[in-house]
């Protein structure tokens, strides 16, 4: 039984759990399989299966989702480690991005959002711009030095991996090897878990601020045109910090907005909102978190404004 | 000692937060937060669980100490002790560090789970119910509990093949014409003869008119909390009952409302209370929306029910 009664920062509590409730399980199995990889996958052996081609590389990272879908939350922890364990930065980033939305799951959540509202298009407009955008932003990524993007911390333990497999080749004392790797993925889950863990309260505290005692009805007024209803519902995106397999259901019953604003909402949520900027801080340099916010957001807009142009079958 | 102490730390943080998970869900309240559609509910026991059996493990191992999959194993061409463990974790990890991280992920945690409500105030459906003058259009019938499969539905998509195909939204969903028949099929009535439909369904039959043509006019019962009514309420005969409507948890829910019209004065009432309501469904027009609108002949508290949000229905 609870030992309150409801109030305004009961609200607050009330939705801050609910968000922790939901986001946390898949927390927890990212840092399981992050720990897993940590002891088990060998350095550099993500390398050996992407195409050398390093822009075919990012092509198929952008489609790696549909094999191995993983939301929002968790794939940051697998994110880092599998850079430490030698995926190069603009592959991941790419896998990042693409996979909460280019994945049969949310595939299949936002064709059933949209039943009677041509969902096939909603849902291929959904996923073919997400891939787009993420094959840029892995284009782009390339162009710059790792030390631009990935925190001091990870880019220190990427280097020190490297020494240390450059200057004694890796080595394994299969003695020692079973018993201790559990150990070591366990506690690399944990250390993760909570790393990643900090960031994600921070967010879900200012969306649940955000959720409780804003009035949702202010974000209305925005939807008079495209030129303001696709930056708005970006920005609310950004603020609501959903879950890319049920926030379709949310945009879908935004019936004052037009079909490109809902999917800018759709595009821009999964890859940046306010939890994802305290989880990515986690693994990359603010600067860089702050950029990739303001470039995805400039790229979806500009995208989606022009996808609004393009007659909607049936219509 | 410092590495061992900072394994107890998380050990004992990953306990807690774990803990947390369990309790609710035994204790049923994490019907409250997820909804039961789906395996969110599980899913949140099973995190709960998983934390507190990593929690054990790391502390039963905190002691131990581990070499990593890859080398250390410097040149040795330096004088130093060798005695040294390579027990590393890959980490600049201090115990400040911990103890602020494990402060930053459980205090927020511990206090919300402490003082938390279980439900909104109704501060929050005031600021969530900006949509409550507009209504549905063209929603597919599967949003609502109607027209559901049920064992007429060969028949009448059999009967389709006349050629009298309408052009309303089960007909696309391939339900075919609805009838009272069906209705009754579907939703059950009381010993009265009233229709239990919850006040979700009946907000999106105003999304079809071939439901509205069935229901309009016929005895109700439904249940939900009732707020003032602040829209087209002129005489001041008139309250709202709603539903709060999720799709994974309470923080993505929305309160879905009709309003309730009395012929004479409304009842004296308490905001935020459960009710049941009779009365007789009608509809109006509010600009390009149609509105359902129950004409209420009573209303009688009651207690809230286990699982007081709807899920989505998909």
């Amino acid at each position: 039984m609870p030992f309150t009664e409801p109030s305004q920062i009961g609200d607050l509590y009330f939705a801050f759990l609910a968000i922790l409730f939901e986001g946390a399980p898949y927390i927890l199995l990212g840092t399981i399989i992050s720990g897993f990889i940590d002891a088990y996958l060998p350095s550099n052996v993500m390398d050996r299966f992407l195409p050398k081609n390093r822009y075919a590389a990012i092509a198929l990272s952008g489609l790696l989702g549909a094999i191995f879908p993983v939301c929002e939350c968790a794939i940051v922890p697998v994110i880092r480690r599998l850079v430490q364990k030698g995926l190069p930065v603009s592959c991941a980033i790419t896998y990042m991005l693409s996979a909460p939305i280019v994945n049969p799951i949310v595939a299949v959540s936002t064709y059933s959002a949209f039943a009677g509202n041509d969902p096939l298009f909603m849902t291929l407009s959904r996923i073919g711009i997400a891939y787009l955008v993420t094959v840029i932003v892995g284009v782009v990524v390339h162009q710059f030095s790792i030390k631009n993007i990935l925190r001091n911390s990870l880019l220190n333990k990427i280097q020190t991996d490297s020494q240390n497999i450059q200057s004694s080749a890796v080595l394994f004392n299969k003695e020692k090897e079973t018993p201790d790797r559990l150990l070591i993925a366990l506690r690399s889950a944990a250390r993760d878990f909570l790393d990643v863990g900090m960031y994600f309260v921070i967010g879900v505290m200012i969306t649940a601020l955000y959720r409780t005692q804003i009035n949702q009805g202010v974000v209305d007024q925005f939807a008079s045109s495209d030129l303001i209803g696709i930056p708005a519902m970006m920005i609310l995106s950004f603020v609501l910090s959903l879950c890319s397999t049920s926030d379709a259901f949310i945009a879908a019953q935004m019936l004052s907005f037009s079909s490109a604003a809902k999917l800018a909402f759709l595009t821009y949520g999964p890859m940046m909102d306010v939890k994802l900027v305290f989880m990515y801080s986690s693994v990359f340099k603010p600067r860089f978190v702050l950029s990739l916010a303001v470039g995805l957001f400039i790229v979806i807009g500009i995208l989606f404004y022009q996808w609004s142009n393009i007659p909607v079958p049936g219509t | 000692m410092s590495q061992r102490l900072i394994i107890i730390l998380q050990s004992i943080v990953l306990f807690v937060f774990g803990s947390i998970f369990i309790w609710f869900y035994i204790d049923g309240r994490i019907e409250k937060y997820l909804t039961s559609v789906g395996s969110f509910q599980m899913q949140a026991l099973l995190a709960g669980l998983f934390l507190c059996i990593i929690s054990a493990f790391l502390l039963l191992t905190s002691s131990k100490k581990v070499s990593c999959s890859h080398d250390h194993d410097h040149d040795h061409d330096h004088d130093h002790d060798h005695d040294h463990d390579h027990d590393h974790d890959h980490s600049e990890i201090t115990v400040g560090g911990m103890v602020l991280t494990s402060m930053i992920v459980l205090v927020p945690v511990i206090i919300s789970a402490l003082y938390t409500p279980d439900a909104y105030s109704k501060n929050w459906v005031q600021n969530n119910s900006s949509g409550w003058d507009k209504g549905v259009i063209g929603e597919t019938p599967e949003a609502f509990n109607l027209k559901k499969e049920n064992d007429k539905q060969s028949i009448k998509i059999e009967g389709e093949s006349d050629g009298s195909k309408s052009k309303s939204v089960a007909d696309a969903a391939g339900w075919g014409p609805y009838t009272i028949d069906d209705l009754k099929q579907q939703v059950d009535q009381n010993k009265e003869g009233e229709f239990l439909m919850d006040v979700i369904s009946i907000f999106y039959t105003g999304g079809d008119e071939e439901v509205q043509g069935v229901v309009k006019g016929l005895p109700v019962e439904t249940m939900g909390q009732v707020m003032p009514e602040t829209m087209h309420n002129s005489e001041g005969k008139r309250i709202r009952i709603f539903r709060l409507m999720m799709n994974c948890c309470i923080a993505d829910a929305r309160p879905v409302s009709i309003p309730v019209e009395f012929s004479e004065d409304v009842p004296s009432y308490k905001e935020m209370g459960w009710y049941k309501i009779h009365g007789v469904m009608d509809y109006e027009k509010w600009d390009e929306f149609t509105i359902p609108v129950l004409k209420a002949q009573k209303m009688v508290p009651t207690e809230e029910p286990p699982e007081s949000a709807f899920g989505q229905r998909q």
